[in-house]
C-alpha cells in the first residue's frame, strides 16, 4: 500500500492562512453584529429611496408621537 | 445633527437624521420622526375573526384586516416577514388608505371591525389611534393583533379606543425572547395585565415551538401566571409551529405535544384552553366549562354551530361566557 505522504509547500501554506483569515473575519463579523438593545438600535435606511417615495405619495410624513429630542451631553 | 428618542417601544432607539428606529419604518428626517406607514398599509384582506384568533369576540364576523411594513421584534420563525422585516421603502404594494378612508372601505365591506395585525400594528400606531376613534365614531370594532412589545404609556392611551387585542405570549422566559424574537419577556407581560385593566377584551397565544418552548413545567407557570394575573376565563390559544423564515431546522409541533399543553393549562384551572392551526381539533370548539356542553362549534376558522344563548350564556347549565358575544 503506498503511504500519503504530505509535503509542506508554500501555496498550502498560503491557502491554509486565507482559510483561518476568513474564519477569523467571520467570527468578528458575527460578534460585532448588533443585536437589538434599549437605546442602541437604529437602522440605516436607503434615504433617497425613502425621500422618492415620500414624494410619490407611496409613504408618509405623518409626525410620530411618543418620542422627543435627545438632549446634548 | 439632531438626534431623536422613541419612546414606543422598550427599545428607546436613538435615532440620528436619516436613519430609522429598529423597526424600519418610524424615521428620523430633519431632527423630527415621521410615522412613514401612516395611512400606507401593505396588507389588506377580509378575515374571518376565528383567525386573529378571537373566539370570544363577535364570533364569526367579518373583520376588515391591515397591516404595514415594520415590526419591532425579529422573530427567527415570523411568518410574515416579508411585511414586518421591511421598511416602507422596500415594498412593492403599498396602498392609499388614511384613516377615513379606511374605516369608509371597512364599512363598505359589511365588516364590523378592523384588526390591525399581521405585522404589529405598535409601530404604525398613529394610524391605529386615529383610524380607531374614527371607527368607533362609525360604530366600529378595533382588535389589535399584538406581541405587546410596548411602553406602558402609549399603551394605555391607546387602550381608550381598541376593544379587544390577541396578544402573542411567546413563551414564559425571557432567555426565549431574547434569542429567538430579540426581544423581552417582561414588557409583554405588564401589556397583558394593562390589556386587562384597561378593559380591552382579551385573548392569548402561545406558539409552541419543539424544544424552544414546549417544556411542560414552563407551560404550567406561564397558565398559572394567567390565571392570576388575567382571570381564569382569559382564553388562551396554543398555536401549531410550522417551520419558515430563519427556523426550518425544527419541525411542525407534534400533535401530542399540543394535546399535553392543553391539558396542563385546562389542569392549571384555566377555563377556555384552545388548540391552533390543526384543522378539525377538538380543541378548536368551545366547551362550556361546568358542564362541557359544545357551545360553539369551530373547524378551521369556520364556526359549524353556535349554541350560546343570546346574552352569551350556556344553554344547559346557564353558566356565563366571559366574552363580547354581540
Amino acid at each position: 500500500m503506498k503511504r500519503w505522504r504530505h509535503h509542506w509547500h508554500r501555496g498550502d501554506l498560503g491557502f491554509v492562512g486565507l482559510v483561518m483569515g476568513t474564519l477569523v473575519l467571520i467570527g468578528l463579523v458575527l460578534d460585532t453584529a448588533p443585536t437589538p438593545q434599549q437605546g442602541s438600535s437604529w437602522r440605516r435606511i436607503d434615504l433617497q429611496q425613502f425621500r422618492a417615495y415620500l414624494d410619490e405619495g407611496r409613504l408618509s410624513d405623518h409626525e410620530a408621537t411618543w418620542y422627543h429630542p435627545k438632549e446634548a451631553p | 445633527m439632531t438626534e431623536v428618542v422613541c419612546e414606543l417601544c422598550p427599545r428607546g432607539c436613538v435615532i440620528p437624521e436619516g436613519g430609522a428606529g429598529d423597526c424600519r419604518v418610524r424615521v428620523n428626517i430633519d431632527g423630527r420622526l415621521r410615522a412613514s406607514t401612516y395611512g400606507r398599509p401593505s396588507a389588506m384582506h377580509i378575515d374571518p375573526m376565528e383567525k386573529k384568533p378571537l373566539y370570544h369576540f363577535h364570533p364569526g364576523s367579518p373583520v376588515f384586516s391591515i397591516a404595514t411594513a415594520g415590526c419591532n421584534l425579529h422573530c427567527l420563525n415570523c411568518q410574515n416577514w416579508q411585511l414586518s422585516q421591511s421598511g416602507g421603502e422596500e415594498m412593492e404594494q403599498i396602498y392609499q388608505a388614511d384613516p377615513p378612508e379606511l374605516v369608509a372601505l371597512a364599512r363598505q365591506e359589511g365588516c364590523e371591525s378592523i384588526a390591525y395585525t399581521y405585522s404589529d400594528p405598535i409601530v404604525f400606531y398613529e394610524y391605529v389611534e386615529d383610524s380607531s376613534r374614527l371607527a368607533h365614531a362609525a360604530g366600529l370594532n378595533n382588535v389589535f393583533i399584538t406581541a405587546g412589545y410596548i411602553n406602558q404609556a402609549p399603551l394605555r392611551r391607546l387602550c381608550r379606543v381598541l376593544d379587544a387585542s390577541n396578544t402573542d405570549l411567546k413563551a414564559f422566559d425571557d432567555k426565549f425572547y431574547r434569542e429567538v424574537n430579540a426581544g423581552s419577556l417582561q414588557p409583554v407581560l405588564d401589556a397583558l395585565v394593562t390589556f386587562r385593566e384597561q378593559g380591552v377584551w382579551l385573548e392569548v397565544t402561545n406558539l409552541l415551538i419543539p424544544t424552544l418552548n414546549d417544556d411542560l413545567a414552563m407551560i404550567r407557570r406561564m397558565a398559572k401566571w394567567i390565571r392570576d394575573e388575567l382571570g381564569e376565563g382569559t382564553p388562551l390559544h396554543f398555536s401549531r409551529f410550522h417551520p419558515q423564515y430563519r427556523m426550518r431546522n425544527l419541525p411542525p409541533t407534534p400533535g401530542e405535544t399540543l394535546d399535553r399543553a392543553r391539558q396542563e393549562a385546562l389542569d392549571a384551572g384555566l377555563k377556555y384552553v384552545y388548540v391552533g392551526n390543526v384543522l378539525g381539533h377538538q380543541g378548536n370548539s368551545t366547551y362550556c366549562p361546568v358542564d362541557g356542553t359544545l357551545l360553539i362549534g369551530r373547524v378551521g376558522f369556520h364556526i359549524t354551530e353556535n349554541n350560546l344563548t343570546v346574552d352569551g350564556r350556556c344553554p344547559s347549565c346557564n353558566e356565563k361566557i366571559p366574552g363580547v358575544w354581540r
